[in-house]
């Protein structure tokens, strides 16, 4: 199959492709359409961006370069993600037939979380039909009740609490010691609230008869209220930028329900550990050192998402921390031993965090300044902006439209703005937190079910808002601007409303639960 | 939730578009439009005549692009077409900015300029521009059109066109130069110019003639002449030519060249008047006059011009025919030649022919022409004085005296000339100056001092001059004359000095005129003495007499100048003793008659005299009616003088029948009438008319003066727009009499009398008919004239407090002093005025011993009260205590606790009752007890028994005016029932002017509610509430109320509700079956839909007070209720395998089930109450009602009257209550109160409730504008079952603190915050509770309310919150 897209996107669309891989005839429809419409959109974005280029660069205002500048890294970002995602890899459900019975040993790390919690998690691996596996409980919080617990299920109990062993690295450390104590060819991390599907392992071993395959990482699944409020399913990220990474062999460990070969780790000398969490970093050395990994899109293991928005802050905060520093301190344009399409597809989940806590304040802020300084390189061309915005705004919805088939792509897109002010505090602390010198870690599950509305985490977006809403009205009515210029930016204003109502009205509700999601049941809380 | 979640975010950015978009079309139509756009617009619309509009979009063109000097240039164009030069001129200054360049701008700003008055500066900048670019045609061509518009700047033009021309060299500039060169008289820069022209077109014979022209203008003469021969010789006939050519040899000074040319077109012509003319003079100037005159002979007989007439009779007169001359002259003179020359010759002629009317008349045109001067002026008197016009003579001899200013004889004849002429101040100059000359001349001494007296001015000077001649004769004569003369001149203090000096004259003639100047004086009572000594001498003396029963009269001695008046009745012919004769006896009788204030006796007399008009009448008329019938048969009545006129339209003004019998107010109005058609100021006339004008019993009368007074020029412009005034003020009826009296008022201000006896006399009149402003103003002017007089004085003091102008008065009485009858007059004066410090600092004056201190400390304790420092007005009447009647101390007292809201005043108002029964201070103390209680319909009835026995007890009157207030019908809110804050300062302090017993609507009977439909005016207040709360129940509420009392008795409300609840629940129930392999869940689940609707009527009638201690209240009301419920159910059934429950398994057997069900009901619910006062301090109250389980217990969410005690809507009947309730209050203490309540409910579903509430209420703060009040309480509510429906707990148990505070501020709206905590007991668990309300109360329109406010209720043992945000209206008539 050719590397090129052209040259691919020509031959799929002759059908002259041989389709061997599981569903990639049925997926021709949807991928030739994405490609069409990726296609279209790069080239009206840059149609776009170069007349708006041409417009600005004669008579440069600060508020109209940083928009350009914020308009070129957004469709930087596009570009990237077109190039990558349009192209998905599936698996069959049931994986591969196993070549031989590997043993298998399961990692349940834990760090204080509830017994409950503990305890179904332990339960479900003990329902997990293969043989021969041996569990380890890998407990950094000593806590007895839990060693008892896991002694009565079968399992072994590791503590480098009780052992006296420094605790340091958190849970890379903590899985490195458990790696340390055991023995089995193959390795399945399981978080302490990750229930696991009986089968996990005998639809995931098959994979293992593929000699470089390093890890096989599953989908996620998540007790989640009903309509996913903070969008914790991150579908786009599951069912089409993971599936794209596996195309391009950069698929990312998710740090749970994922099935390492240990050969693979100690050839690295174990999970890394000089980012905050072991899992990106992890597959990320692993895919640069020649190793492969595969995803395998359906979910065997469902656990706890965060219920607040504080939880999302902190889990997404780290998450942005862990990626940034990578982008930072270890870019993936400059790590040796990836290729090309590896350090695309690496970049773009950087770019997205980049995207969304540096150019969204910009996108923010500029309409603000318009209304306050009155003056726009624009003006006058409102016409041909709207019809060039429009044009190239309506592919890029098409584009996300076949490009996330099954994840709600708007969802995400307003959950990246929504978090912005996590996202750039991330990015900026990142640069402060070079390798050596890293920020605590913490443990996100530790009171999963605690109900608490924390209203100061709503203060950027209401003041945003707050400001969107009142100083357009302001300079109308003391006429600081053109009244044109007003309802122009009114449009920026209005969006931006209407992205981060969403989260401030997500809060304020109170999450329903179904009875068949409801956690506290399953875990007993 | 979720879906509505969505749209309110999809909503948001939405409005706020829309807002946006709103905002910005209001502000600005066309902001969508680019520049371009616009701009083009702009063009067309300019190009269509639509300049306003094309100006419009121009400047928002160039608004959007105010760097596109275009639209800058075409906007500032559009300016100066609609002639805004000063706009233009700041947008091309802008676009010149922009673009130094640009000419169409500078153009521009060059007619700007121009357009503002700056025409040089216009210059300047084009000088400016065209120094830079000294070659720009076009801006030099525009610089010298634009230059040459003007003609003082043709120099520039001309140098523009200079410029030009070097630039060009077009012979079209070189024309346009020469023009301008012409015209600017630059002949010598225009003939080298022209003779550039002429050689190169030589064959243009044109050229040639401006040059010739040119010449003649630079008066080259002889070049000229050469010129044109050379042209006559080209063309000998043309006439023209050789009419400038005889002209050119004319001025040459070749006359007889010129005689050739002329006698050549003379002849050519046949005598054409032109040529003739220039003939004639050519002969003139020759001395040939007979030729002369034989050439001009023809053309005088043919309408010759005034010129050519005297020519010829000037060439006549030198040849010496003077007859003839003269006719020509007088030929003129008819003709209407006013010529200098034809004039005088005329005057002189007919002088010389002794006519010297008629030269005076000529000298007449010429002095008006001016003419009279040098020794015309000598001419001119001679003649004037001959034709005996003195004043034309003065006036022509004026040049002459100015020459010789000292001559003698000239001063006494001029003297003599202004005194024919009354010009005394002229002849009092003349002789001034001859007595300069000779001083010694006592009679032209005494010519002078007459002369110097007749103006006011002089009239010092003449007393003077008088004084001269007493210093050399004395004579009683001369200083009554001088007496006289200072009174004239209102010297009172001297002439007061000068009469007293004077000795008492012997001669009666001299007596009577000493008698009369005391009169004039106001020293009636030396006066009199004269009088009584001429009569002394002169018994018989009827003048005398009649003078002195009139100074009787003045003096108040009216029966005594009766006598006097008997005295001249006797021995007059024909008439009986009892009857006066004349009318001067008659109008004395009508005098004292009015002195004695015996009004009947002074309309007989008035009736009387008026009768004697009638002498052919043999009796008088029977009355007023018949009097005036004789007025109007035969031929018209001798009259009476002014001053009977006068009295008799004064008596008449006390005429019983006034105002109902128009022929008595018509008769006085036409007497006065006739009055001031004589003298217009004649102010006793002026205030009768006054007086009158508002008792005309018919607008026709009224209109009919309008066209009678003197001074008004109906219909004219001036009285349209004056009367159109007063209309505006008082409508049209009130508006003409407003503007009457105003006329009336103007005229007595145009001319005031000057002495103080007449002063006194109109202050007198003013006074007797009510006008005391009039009175105190001509009491002032008394006074300013006599200063010392005590009597005055008095007099003003007690019209000052009849006027009720107490800071009048109280200037008065602080020039006299520490008296201690003074000063309480003062602090009562000070008390009327509401200022209470005023009243203790005079208390403080007044020693204590003195009898008038009780009165005085009385007056402090009703200061102290008035100013609500209640403790310290308590503490005066304890230094009362027996000095005073007990009484009006226990009055004092009582009205104290009843400000410091003490219920003990009701048992003090008892205590007056119980006292003196039958009193007046009994009647007043009953009303006021039931005032202090708050029945205002049994007040209202009590202040009318009051007043009817002192019907003008101001404070009464104000008290009841109070009660009248508090009756008036309001239309409240449920939420906020009444107002808060205090109501304007003034409207407390004087309530009568703000509320109108007729003005009180619907307040009167219920007649009156009758005519409400017609009238229109149905009020409805409407209330819309909003509430949800934390079971999911939301809903609103809205109502309408209307209000009014019946007979004053009743007051009655009105209502029409309209709720709607809504409750929207989500319900689950599960169960769990064990097997072998998977626990088997099953859910069902129910998601209902509830709704109830509720729509009343209520009728609420009380309180209404039965005897003295019992009140009733009752309320009916009507209810329907529409229910519905809307369900869906649905079952589920899960499978969870026993190895993960984390994935269960779905079975997918779903049932569904929806259910509808409706319900409809009607009520009837109602309440009585019954209320009683235990003590004066404690009161308790039964009460029954049947409710339903919507109306809440307002002691369990005290404030949220609107409240909703129903969690479950599904589950929810209309179950009716009956409730028994008895509730009690205390007073402790003014300020703290003690309230309780007992009560028991029974429901219809077979639950019970007792409830139980005590509570304090203690005012911390108590202010008119702010008010803070704390509540502690207890409440406990026990039911005999639970039901979940309805809020129904085994006990609720609540105590806590409640907060009511209230604050206005000054003219803005006043805040209204409520709060409670409390702790809260409900089966077995103890939690917080917090109640807050925040409203404010708005007053837009005077007594209309606007509430807008938001109630939070939150309660944490059941988790329960309640949020309620509302808007409620209310109305008091």
């Amino acid at each position: 199959m050719s590397k090129n897209p052209f040259s691919f996107f020509w031959a799929d669309l002759r059908g002259r492709l041989p389709y061997r891989r599981y569903r990639e005839r049925e997926d021709r429809g949807r991928r030739l359409r994405a490609l069409f419409f990726s296609l279209l959109t790069l080239i009206l974005g840059a149609a776009y961006i170069l007349w708006a280029g041409i417009v600005i660069f004669r008579d440069p205002g600060v508020q109209d370069v940083l928009f350009l500048g914020a308009e070129v890294l957004s469709f930087f970002l596009l570009a990237v993600l077109a190039a990558d995602t349009w192209h998905l890899r599936y698996h069959t459900p049931a994986g591969l037939a196993p070549a031989a019975a590997y043993p298998v040993d399961i990692f349940v790390p834990c760090c204080g979380e509830p017994l409950e919690v503990i305890r179904t998690t332990l339960q479900a691996v003990a329902g997990i039909a293969y043989a021969p596996v041996q569990v380890y409980v890998l407990d950094d919080g000593g806590s007895p009740q839990v060693a008892e617990l896991a002694r009565s299920l079968g399992c072994q109990y590791l503590s480098r609490r009780q052992e006296g062993l420094p605790l340091g690295d958190s849970k890379s450390g903590n899985l490195n010691f458990g790696l340390s104590r055991s023995r089995g060819e193959l390795i399945l991390v399981l978080d302490a609230d990750q229930v696991p599907a009986p089968d996990i392992l005998t639809r995931l071993v098959g994979f293992f008869r593929l000699d470089r395959l390093a890890f096989v990482q599953t989908k996620q699944a998540f007790f989640l209220p009903e309509g996913d409020p903070f969008y914790n399913g991150d579908e786009v990220f599951y069912d089409a930028v993971q599936l794209s990474n596996d195309q391009a062999n950069a698929v990312i460990s998710c740090g749970s329900g994922v099935l390492y070969r240990r050969r693979a780790l100690e050839e690295m000398g174990g999970f890394t550990t000089w980012n905050i969490v072991e899992d990106v970093t992890t597959s990320y050395e692993l895919l640069s050192r020649g190793w492969k990994g595969i995803y395998f899109p359906y979910p065997l293991s469902r656990g706890l998402a965060p219920q607040t928005l504080a939880g999302v802050y902190r889990q997404r905060f780290q998450w942005c921390l862990d990626t940034m520093r990578l982008f930072f301190w270890d870019n993936p344009l400059r790590k040796p031993g990836l290729n090309f399409r590896q350090r695309r597809h690496f970049l773009l989940i950087m770019l997205s965090y980049l995207v969304s806590g540096l150019v969204f304040p910009v996108f923010c802020v500029i309409p603000l300044l318009v209304y306050l300084r009155g003056d726009s390189s624009l003006l006058g061309q409102e016409t041909m902006y709207w019809a060039l915005r429009g044009a190239y705004l309506a592919a890029t919805i098409l584009m996300f439209r076949h490009l996330f088939v099954r994840g709600n792509a708007l969802k995400q897109f307003k959950m990246l703005c929504c978090l912005f002010p996590v996202y750039g505090a991330a990015t900026l602390l990142a640069l402060f937190y070079p390798p050596g010198r890293k920020p605590a870690y913490r443990v996100n599950n530790r009171r999963p079910f605690a109900e608490s509305r924390e209203w100061w985490c709503l203060t950027p977006h209401l003041g945003v808002i707050l400001l969107h809403l009142t100083l357009p009205l302001l300079s109308l009515w003391l006429g600081w601007v053109l009244p044109r210029l007003i309802v122009f930016n009114a449009l920026f204003s209005a969006a931006i409303i209407w992205l981060l109502a969403d989260l401030v009205l997500t809060v304020i509700a109170k999450p329903q639960w179904s009875p068949v999601l409801d956690p506290r049941r399953f875990y007993g809380a | 939730m979720a879906l509505k979640r969505r749209w309110l975010a999809w909503f948001l950015p939405l409005i706020f578009l829309g807002l946006i978009l709103w905002s910005a079309w209001h502000r600005d139509p066309d902001f969508w439009r680019s520049g371009a756009s616009l701009h083009q617009a702009a063009r067309e619309l300019s190009c269509q005549g639509e300049t306003l509009q094309a100006l419009e979009l121009a400047r928002k063109a160039w608004n959007r692009e105010p760097g596109n000097t275009r639209y800058g240039v075409f906007l500032g164009w559009l300016y100066l077409e609609r002639r805004q030069p000063r706009e233009a001129l700041e947008v091309f200054r802008r676009v010149l900015s922009l673009d130094g360049r640009a000419t169409g701008a500078l153009k521009g700003q060059a007619q700007a300029l121009e357009l503002l008055g700056d025409r040089a500066g216009a210059l300047r900048l084009l000088e400016k521009y065209l120094r830079e670019q000294p070659r720009d045609r076009e801006m030099l061509q525009f610089a010298a059109q634009f230059a040459a518009r003007s003609a003082g700047d043709q120099a520039a033009a001309i140098d523009y066109y200079q410029r030009l021309y070097q630039e060009t060299r077009e012979p079209q500039v070189r024309r346009q130069l020469l023009d301008l060169l012409i015209a600017g008289e630059r002949f010598k820069e225009a003939l080298p110019l022209q003779e550039e022209e002429a050689g190169e077109f030589p064959e243009n014979q044109e050229a040639w003639h401006r040059l010739a022209l040119l010449h003649y203008w630079q008066q080259d003469y002889q070049a000229a002449a050469q010129i044109y021969q050379q042209l006559l010789a080209r063309g000998a006939q043309d006439a023209a030519l050789r009419r400038e050519a005889a002209q050119a040899a004319n001025a040459a000074g070749q006359v007889d060249q010129a005689l050739s040319q002329y006698l050549w077109l003379y002849g050519r012509y046949q005598g054409k008047p032109e040529y003739a003319l220039a003939l004639a003079r050519l002969w003139s100037r020759k001395g040939n006059h007979a030729e002369t005159a034989a050439v001009l002979a023809p053309l005088v007989k043919d309408k010759p011009e005034p010129e050519l007439r005297r020519w010829y009779a000037l060439e006549l007169l030198l040849t010496r025919d003077f007859a003839k001359s003269l006719q020509a002259y007088e030929a003129a003179w008819q003709a209407g030649d006013t010529h200098q020359e034809t004039i005088v010759n005329l005057a002189r002629l007919y002088a010389q022919k002794r006519h010297f009317a008629k030269a005076a008349a000529f000298w007449d045109e010429a002095s008006r022409r001016q003419l009279l001067k040098g020794d015309l002026a000598w001419e001119a008197a001679l003649t004037y004085s001959y034709a005996r016009r003195y004043g034309q003579a003065l006036e022509t001899l004026g040049p002459l005296h100015r020459r010789d200013p000292q001559n003698p004889k000239l001063l006494l004849f001029m003297g003599q000339l202004h005194l024919y002429q009354e010009n005394w101040g002229r002849a009092a100059h003349y002789f001034s100056a001859y007595l300069k000359e000779k001083p010694g001349d006592d009679a032209v001494r005494q010519q002078l001092a007459e002369v110097l007296s007749f103006k006011p001015e002089t009239r010092e000077e003449a007393l003077g001059q008088y004084a001269a001649i007493l210093k050399r004769r004395d004579d009683l004569a001369l200083r009554l004359k001088r007496i006289a003369l200072l009174l004239q001149n209102r010297r009172w203090q001297d002439a007061a000095r000068e009469l007293k000096n004077c000795p008492r004259a012997e001669e009666p003639r001299l007596l009577r005129e000493q008698a009369r100047l005391c009169l004039w004086l106001g020293d009636l009572d030396a006066a009199l003495a004269h009088f009584q000594a001429l009569l002394s001498k002169e018994p018989r003396n009827r003048e005398a007499s009649l003078e002195m029963a009139r100074v009787l009269i003045y003096l108040g001695r009216a029966p005594e100048a009766l006598e006097v008046l008997r005295t001249l009745r006797v021995g007059q012919a024909g008439v009986r003793l009892d009857q006066p004769g004349d009318r001067v006896l008659l109008t004395a009788h009508i005098e004292a008659a009015l002195a004695g204030r015996d009004w009947p006796e002074a309309q007989r007399w008035a009736l009387r005299l008026f009768c004697s008009q009638f002498p052919e009448k043999h009796r008088p008329a029977r009355d007023w009616t018949e009097a005036r019938s004789w007025l109007k048969e035969g031929k018209p009545p001798a009259g009476l003088d002014l001053e009977e006129r006068t009295w008799v339209a004064r008596a008449l003004c006390h005429h019983p029948d006034l105002e109902k019998n128009g022929e008595i107010s018509r008769t006085a109005c036409d007497l006065v009438i006739l009055n001031l058609r004589k003298n217009r100021y004649h102010h006793p006339s002026l205030l009768i008319l006054a007086y009158l004008l508002p008792r005309l019993p018919r607008y026709e009368d009224l209109s009919r003066m309008v066209r009678r007074l003197p001074g008004i020029r109906a219909d004219s412009p001036e009285y349209v727009a004056a009367l159109a005034f007063f209309d505006g003020n008082l409508g049209r009826q009130g508006g003409k009499l407003d503007y009457l009296l105003h006329v009336l008022q103007e005229y007595r201000r145009h001319r005031w009398p000057h002495s103080p006896g007449e002063l006194l006399a109109l202050a007198e009149l003013a006074r007797e008919l009510g006008d005391t402003r009039a009175a105190s103003r001509y009491l002032d002017r008394a006074l300013a004239l006599r200063p010392g007089d005590q009597r005055l004085a008095a007099l003003k003091l007690q019209v000052r407090l009849d006027r009720k102008d107490w800071g009048g008065a109280l200037k008065i009485l602080e020039k006299q002093g520490n008296d201690p009858a003074a000063v309480l007059k003062a602090a009562h004066l000070y008390l009327y005025r509401g200022q209470y410090e005023g009243v203790k600092a005079a208390v403080q004056k007044i020693p204590a011993g003195n009898a008038s201190y009780p009165q005085a400390l009385l007056l402090q304790a009703r200061a102290c009260r008035l100013q609500r420092s209640y403790p310290e007005a308590l503490k005066t009447l304890e230094r009362l205590s027996g000095r005073i009647p007990q009484e009006e101390l226990l009055m004092e007292r009582a009205q104290v606790l009843e400000g410091l809201g003490d219920k003990q005043a009701a048992a003090v108002y008892e205590e007056i009752i119980r006292r003196h029964p039958e009193s007046q201070a009994a009647r007043v103390a009953r009303a006021r007890r039931d005032r202090s209680r708050g029945d205002w319909a049994r007040a209202y009835r009590s202040y009318a028994q009051a007043l009817k026995q002192a019907p003008q007890d101001i404070e009464l009157l104000n008290e009841l005016e109070y009660i009248r207030q508090q009756m008036r019908p309001q239309v409240a809110s449920r939420s906020f029932p009444y107002a808060r804050g205090e109501r304007r300062p003034e409207e407390g302090s004087r309530p009568w002017q703000f509320s109108r017993y007729d003005r009180e609507y619907l307040g009167r009977s219920l007649a009156s509610l009758m005519q409400v439909p017609q009238e229109g005016r149905i009020l409805v207040l409407p209330e819309a509430i909003y509430f949800t709360d934390s079971n999911k129940l939301y809903g609103g509420i809205i109502r309408f109320a209307a209000g009014f009392w019946i007979t004053k008795v009743l007051p009655v409300q009105l209502a029409v509700e309209y709720r709607e609840y809504n409750q929207n629940i989500y319900s689950q129930i599960g169960w769990q079956e064990k097997k072998p392999q998977a626990i088997e869940q099953h859910q069902k689940n129910t998601v209902s839909a509830n709704r109830l609707r509720r729509a009343e009527v209520a009728l609420s009638l009380g309180p209404l007070t039965v005897g003295e201690r019992l009140r009733l209240s009752g309320e009916i009301i009507g209810r329907g209720y529409w229910r519905r419920i809307d369900q869906r159910v649905y079952h589920k059934w899960y499978g969870y395998p026993n190895i993960n429950p984390g994935f269960p398994q779905y079975y997918g057997q779903d049932l569904l089930l929806d259910f509808s069900h409706k319900e409809n009901r009607n009520r009837l619910f109602g309440s009585l109450s019954l209320g009683m006062h235990l003590s004066p301090r404690t009161e308790a109250t039964l009460t029954y009602s049947r409710r339903d389980i919507f109306d809440q217990d307002p002691h369990l969410y005290p404030r949220l009257y609107q409240g909703e005690g129903v969690l479950n809507l599904e589950e929810a009947r209309i179950t009716g209550v009956h409730q028994v309730d008895l509730a009690a209050s205390h007073q402790f203490r003014p300020g703290l109160d003690w309230r309780g309540s007992l009560g028991g409910a029974f429901f219809s579903d077979n639950n019970r409730r007792l409830t139980v509430y005590q509570g304090l209420f203690w005012q911390a703060l108590k202010q008119p504008r702010m008010q803070l009040e704390f509540n502690p309480h207890v409440y406990l509510a026990a039911y005999r079952q639970r039901q979940q429906a309805y809020f129904s707990p085994g006990s609720y148990l609540a105590m806590g603190l409640g907060l009511n505070f209230h604050r206005q501020f000054f003219r803005l709206p006043t805040i209204i915050l409520q709060g409670t905590a409390q702790g809260v007991g409900q089966h077995g668990d103890w939690g917080p509770a917090l109640h807050g309300l925040a409203a404010l109360e708005w007053e837009p329109v005077h007594n209309f309310f606007f509430n807008p406010y938001v109630f939070y209720f939150r309660e944490w043992v059941d988790n329960y919150r309640l949020l309620s945000v509302g808007l409620s209206c209310r109305y008091a008539f």
